[in-house]
């Protein structure tokens, strides 16, 4: 390795991401904040985001090599942080174009096992556990890829109430 | 749930919180519905219902489709949403069995200005009402928010519906013949055709006036918005027990126009005047609006939701079992040679 590859950050890459949210505390990659957090928290740990302002009064910023993006306020509070498993058949620009390929827990449980608690909503499930609001919309629903794996969801949303 | 919603969806512009609250509250009246044969729950994009064609050799698929029109304009005002419903699955149920076929699925469509759960579970509920009278299942259906195009309180639904009946017991009035005897089902009030008329009447543009206490005892609200009578399973009893040889459903274009649609060229209804007493709404209607007699049987039932022509003998047994079967009706007419169509007197 040469010495300006010392000072080269590595670019990072989703299948290294290790998120956990609990009783909100994030743990990202064994880095520990508050949740919500402001959102240079979350860039220094994914790098710089796509910022995208949509006409719903939506701020948003998207990791898209990462499959992640998060809605934040307009004092950039991130209240909203999600992540996408599969593509969508039509991908929105509010959320990322990538897929998220690490680990997310919730409550240390992986976030798949603690959806599949959640109430049945016929396009989606919906949970709420411990001050956080979950969302995570069915993969054969119409927005979801029908090609994706067996697993139940397109991603999931954590709103942080 | 309030607290817990799609900022994805929020942020596509889209209410879907509201669509699936929604969902939610209609599951259980949806569920009560079914009936053997259904596949699926709601929520999917196509209803799934699997014919039993036992004791059925030739199967026909019989279809109808309707809406409530206007009547829906006296549901917003007096803000009662729960009894329209069974208006919309009558309005093609009872269309249905005219040929002795029996219903097994509806949907419905509801178009709304915006969507409010608890409004559209109201509505549901009533079209799970309706096809609980009708014994059919509620196999899906649309709610489709319309901003913009409507105001946000108002809706419109429209219903669909399919049937089944054995070829060669499709009731075609080929076998109506002179002497036959009209029977009359009584309705339960003007059903869902001639509300333009009706608001014309009564002026009808706030609750206030449906407010107003009839000698009925019921207000001019309840009464106008009473729903529809739903005829099937009396009906299919009756053709279970005797040769029906036509049945009308007396809709659009009131009793005269409706009357001799069932009978064959060359035949002629003659009701007798009197054989039935006409309900005090259509008495009212008819003095407060100065509306000719012609015209109130041109547009209204007039107090019979439905007549099936039978054999003389069969008469008094039909009028009897459809009293068992919780309809009054009654002998108003016969059938006799004519090109007239229709004659009152």
């Amino acid at each position: 390795m040469g010495l300006f590859d010392l000072f080269k950050k590595q670019k990072l890459n989703s299948a290294d991401i290790n998120i956990d949210i609990t009783n909100h505390i994030a743990t990202i990659n064994e880095k520990k904040f508050a949740v919500p957090c402001r959102l240079d928290e979350l860039t220094k740990i994914f790098g710089k985001a796509r910022r995208f302002e949509g006409g719903a009064g939506n701020i948003n910023y998207v990791w898209d090599e990462l499959g992640i993006y998060c809605y934040v306020t307009a004092q950039l509070k991130v209240y909203c942080i999600a992540i996408k498993k599969h593509r969508s058949a039509q991908p929105m620009p509010f959320e990322a174009s990538g897929t998220f390929k690490g680990v997310l827990t919730i409550g240390g449980e992986n976030w798949e096992d603690v959806m599949s608690k959640g109430n049945d909503l016929e396009i989606a499930r919906e949970r709420t556990i411990d001050g956080l609001s979950l969302f995570a919309e069915y993969v054969d629903f119409e927005y979801g890829d029908k090609n994706g794996s067996s697993n139940a969801y397109t991603g999931i949303e954590i709103k942080l109430i | 749930m309030k607290n817990s919603f799609s900022e994805s969806y929020k942020a596509a512009g889209v209410d879907v919180t509201a669509g699936y609250e929604g969902v939610r509250l209609m599951k259980k009246d949806v569920e009560r519905t079914n009936i053997p044969g259904v596949l699926t729950g709601i929520g999917g994009f196509g209803g799934l219902f699997q014919l039993d064609l036992t004791d059925i050799k030739e199967p026909v698929l019989v279809s109808g489709t309707d809406g409530v029109g206007t009547k829906l304009k006296l549901a917003m005002l007096m803000d009662k949403h729960d009894t329209i419903g069974i208006d919309a699955v009558a309005m093609c149920v009872n269309d249905i069995i005219c040929c002795g076929a029996k219903p097994l699925y509806f949907l419905d469509y509801i178009a709304i200005g915006k969507n409010v759960p608890e409004k559209v579970a109201e509505i549901v509920k009533g079209v799970a009402d309706g096809c609980v009278q009708a014994g059919c299942a509620l196999i899906g259906g649309e709610t489709a928010e319309h901003p913009g195009m409507m105001p946000e309180d108002e809706y419109d639904i429209a219903g669909y519906s399919t049937g089944v009946v054995d070829k060669s017991k499709i009731i075609d009035n080929t076998k109506v013949k002179e002497g036959d005897i009209i029977i009359g089902l009584a309705s339960t009030g003007v059903h869902s055709n001639g509300f333009s008329l009706v608001r014309k009447i009564f002026d009808i543009n706030s609750v206030e006036v449906l407010e107003e206490v009839l000698p009925t005892g019921k207000t001019l609200g309840e009464t106008l918005l009473a729903p529809t009578k739903i005829y099937v399973k009396p009906v299919l009893a009756l053709i279970d027990k005797m040769e029906v040889k036509a049945i009308s459903h007396i809709t659009g274009g009131g009793f005269n126009e409706n009357v001799p649609r069932s009978l064959p060229d060359g035949f002629t209804a003659k009701i007798t005047k009197g054989s039935y007493d006409v309900p005090f709404i259509f008495k009212h209607m008819q003095e407060v609006g100065g509306i000719s007699e012609h015209d109130m049987y041109n547009t209204f039932n007039m107090g019979i939701g439905m007549i099936v022509v039978v054999d003389k003998d069969n008469a008094n047994d039909a009028v009897a079992l459809l009293k068992e079967q919780g309809v009054e009706s009654y002998c108003i007419g016969e059938i006799i040679k004519g090109e007239e169509g229709i004659i009152i007197e």
